[in-house]
């Protein structure tokens, strides 16, 4: 009886930590749709609803060094509400992912968003601020479940007809479910905060138990700032590339997951068909985690290539579904080789725009 | 190297595109969307033009109001014109592409799934 009170309280404890930053937003969202209801009088509003489904192999999906790969089947659902007010556009979404594993793991995520947008320079600016709430639960890696908010501003401007750029910028803070026990940094010691630890297990087996509370552990909240720039151009109207960069900073009060990151990214699009459309994008990322003791500094070099196949399909005059198959492969390489590993991810699936 | 060479060997059908210009959606019917078009003289009215659609799709988050890019055809504006959304803002991501690519790597660069 006891054992089952306990239970209780801890699926309650999760369902009130779970529920904590979407509340927020509800609450924001509520505040932004009444605030605006005398211009929603003449509004111009739509309900948007897109489905996923696919199915695929991960080569290795806890990203270790020694690689397991197990097969998945996707599910993703967004649903967002347009507001057209007189001045602005208003977005009320809910973006839900569920990712089931062969064996017993699964990962989610939840997502409540809102976005508001206001057209600037006659048309060709977009200024967006967006408020998100998200709770990622992930049953391979536990460690790794948290809840997130973050709040992001955008700014989109079309300096051509061909041509556009992008400037965003985002804080967002990672509030982990589990307590991270702290690396005390004696030299020539491990880490041994619990992420890592976990990491050394075999991703196929039964999850194992969060990590035990104890006099050392202390809740880990990470904050991370980000920026990025995209410039895209569309050379005709089946070619589109975008060049993006991006620059971030990870604050944690866990010393060795403290770290800058800069990359790069190109994408290219081409429809050699009508209604095929082939992509194909590159990236390169390098994590360089500078603020752990010397022991523990090391730098990631990350790259992947991607390439995708997909085939709209049309409805009444509309592209309201999509065909797709995929590849992406990542290689990380570190200057600890025990943080190095590769990936390969291959899924097909359909789209559908209802 | 891959997707420079792709550019390089479509070039030639690249060239014979016709320049595009935005416009803005006002109406859409079940048979062709009517655009607006603003003229280079900022005090002429803007060109209105109706696009039929037998030639070309929609993509789903189109609607009245939405900036569009128009690319003409061979033909002309309104015969075999494509209209293609600006992608741009935190909702629009037409093909879903970077929205699965962000999905594909459960645990990208340090932030392991960070972003929506």
């Amino acid at each position: 009886m006891t054992e089952l009170n306990m239970q209780a309280a801890a699926l309650s404890y999760r369902l009130f930590y779970m529920m904590k930053p979407a509340t927020y937003l509800i609450i924001f969202s509520a505040f932004v749709l009444c605030s605006g209801h005398h211009a929603l009088v003449a509004a111009d509003d739509t309900f948007y609803l897109n489905g996923e489904f696919s199915t695929g192999q991960d080569s290795n999906p806890a990203q270790t060094a020694k690689a397991h790969a197990l097969n998945f089947a996707d599910v993703i659902l967004n649903a967002a509400q347009h507001l057209r007010l007189t001045s602005a556009t208003v977005t009320v979404g809910l973006d839900g992912w569920y990712r089931d594993y062969a064996a017993t793991d699964a990962l989610s995520r939840l997502t409540l968003h809102t976005d508001w947008e206001r057209e600037l320079a006659h048309g060709a600016g977009l200024l967006t601020v967006a408020l998100a709430a998200a709770a990622y639960r992930d049953s391979l890696v536990p460690p790794d479940e948290r809840d997130e908010l973050a709040a992001t501003v955008r700014y989109d401007h079309t300096l051509t007809a061909r041509t556009a750029v992008a400037v965003t910028g985002e804080t967002r803070q990672l509030a982990y479910l589990h307590a991270a026990e702290l690396w005390a940094g004696r030299p020539g010691s491990e880490p041994r905060n619990a992420s890592e630890m976990t990491r050394q297990r075999q991703p196929a087996t039964a999850p194992p138990p969060p990590p035990p509370r104890s006099a050392t552990n202390q809740q880990r909240t990470d904050w991370r700032n980000s920026v990025a720039l995209d410039v895209s151009h569309h050379w005709s109207p089946t070619h589109a590339s975008v060049l993006t960069l991006t620059a971030a900073r990870n604050a944690s009060p866990v010393i060795s997951e403290r770290y800058a990151q800069r990359g790069i990214g190109a994408e290219m699009r081409w429809e050699p068909l009508a209604q095929w459309a082939l992509t194909f994008n590159l990236q390169w990322s390098q994590l360089r985690y500078d603020r752990a003791p010397r022991q523990q500094e090391r730098t990631d070099e990350q790259h992947a290539v991607g390439v995708v196949v997909l085939r709209r399909l049309r409805w009444q005059s509309r592209d309201q579904g999509t065909w797709f198959c995929r590849v992406d492969w990542l290689d990380s390489a570190s200057t600890r080789d025990e943080h190095s590993f590769q990936q390969q991810i291959t899924s097909c699936g359909l789209g559908w725009t209802f | 190297m891959l997707m420079l060479a792709l550019l390089l060997a479509t070039a030639p059908a690249m060239a014979a595109e016709l320049e595009p210009v935005l416009a803005r959606i006002l109406a859409i019917e079940p048979e062709q969307v009517t655009v607006t078009v603003p003229n280079a003289d900022a005090a002429t009215a803007p060109t209105v033009l109706k696009i039929r659609l037998e030639a070309t799709t929609l993509a789903p988050e189109l609607a009245p109001g939405s900036l569009v890019r128009l690319w003409p055809s061979a033909a002309g504006t309104t015969a075999g014109a494509r209209l293609m959304p600006l992608e741009r803002g935190m909702a629009t991501d037409r093909t879903g592409v970077r929205a699965r690519l962000q999905r594909g790597v459960p645990r990208p660069p340090g932030g392991r799934r960070v972003g929506r």
